[in-house]
């Protein structure tokens, strides 16, 4: 089968370019410590407001009996609950999160706090927030028209002043 | 004796204390057998059940009505549904709503609600929109974490299919009326706070503002 010189080329650039994508993707997921939720756990969104784990006083920040944190929260069109939170730096947080309706995400600026949050599923990320300061949370996950407004804040406190 | 009475109350009553569970703030679950009976109710029937609402509620929007009362015409059946439902589980409080409701099953509120969603939404009012209150509706204001109320109640202020109310046409002191009492946490039927959160965030101002701007958007 004859190709064309000038096709060849395009073609291996094609190759070439999308071989260098997934080499800095992989660098970026090595460096910034970005892997696969390996937590596989279901709940029923559409009763989450009854369940034990995800009902409206059970949401927000709690201190285990090790000293971690644990954080509590929902996704629901379009917000996310509780709005904000407070937790400490350098600690160890378990974050786990429910959708409530559709296919949410959720990231936070300047850390790997980074998931889908996809309904009948619980997603946990396990992370230690290492720089203080006020940080938005988002919706990283096309949503539905309120998508660009699904907006929370979190608050990384030093840990002297950490009060629950 | 009396004070190992007293002993024994008290300790019975921090047992009880801690065992109470916080109440959830409604008992409706949107899942398959409950969208089901909604979507597929029968407004006719409806029609029948509903004569004792239109004389509070109206069914053109134009009747002369007490203004703090809602109109509910055009209103989306998911959230007619709710709220009645509300009321009977007694999340919602309101003397004889309570009452209309827990004497009615679920498929008469259904029908109920799915008239009610039928007709049109209640016509325009002549009111002053500033354009802090256009700003509030299709932008929000992102420092205070407050949503556009476009992005759930619409637009056009039609509502959204699950449970969202239409705001267009309301009644000015019903909207104001309501937003207060989320604001102040006398109403709470609504899942995670999501109005009470807002409602709190708003300015009594605001709140009349926004008031004007829906009730100013009718069903054109």
């Amino acid at each position: 089968m004859h190709i064309d010189a000038t096709e060849k080329k395009w073609i291996y650039l094609t190759f070439l370019l999308t071989f260098a994508g997934m080499g800095v993707l992989a660098a970026y997921a090595v460096m910034d410590n970005i892997h696969p939720p390996s937590n596989v756990e279901t709940v029923d969104s559409a009763a989450l407001h009854l369940s034990k784990e995800f009902n409206e006083d059970a949401l927000g920040v709690k201190r285990e009996a090790d000293g971690s944190i644990r954080v509590t929260m929902v996704a629901a069109r379009y917000g996310f609950f509780p709005q904000k939170l407070v937790v400490p730096v350098d600690t160890p947080v378990t974050i786990r999160i429910a959708s409530a309706d559709v296919l949410h995400g959720i990231h936070t600026v300047q850390s790997n706090f980074n998931t889908m949050v996809v309904p009948g599923y619980v997603s946990e990320v396990n992370t230690t927030f290492q720089k203080t300061g006020v940080f938005p949370m988002f919706c990283n996950e096309y949503c539905g028209l309120g998508h660009d407004f699904m907006w929370a804040r979190l608050s990384v406190v030093p840990k002297e002043k950490f009060k629950l | 004796m009396i004070g190992n009475m007293r002993t024994i109350f008290v300790v019975l009553g921090l047992v009880l204390a801690g065992s109470v569970v916080a109440e959830p703030s409604s008992t409706v679950v949107w899942d398959s057998a409950t969208r089901h009976l909604v979507d597929s109710a029968d407004p006719g029937r409806g029609a029948e059940v509903a004569e004792p609402c239109v004389a509070c509620h109206g069914k053109t929007g134009t009747e002369k009505l007490r203004p703090n009362f809602p109109l509910l015409s055009g209103q989306t059946a998911t959230y007619i549904y709710k709220q009645m439902m509300d009321y009977k589980e007694s999340r919602r409080g309101h003397g004889i709503m309570q009452n209309f409701a827990s004497s009615m099953t679920p498929q008469e509120i259904a029908d109920v609600a799915a008239w009610f969603q039928s007709l049109s939404l209640p016509p325009a009012k002549q009111e002053t929109v500033t354009e802090h209150a256009v700003k509030l509706v299709g932008k929000g204001d992102g420092p205070r974490l407050l949503p556009p109320c476009a992005a759930c109640h619409g637009r056009k202020g039609e509502g959204a299919i699950v449970d969202v109310p239409a705001l267009a046409g309301q009644n000015k002191d019903y909207f104001v009326v309501t937003m207060q009492a989320y604001k102040s946490g006398e109403r709470g039927n609504d899942i995670y706070n999501r109005m009470r959160l807002i409602a709190a965030s708003l300015s009594d101002e605001e709140i009349n503002e926004l008031a004007a701007y829906y009730a100013a958007l009718g069903n054109d």
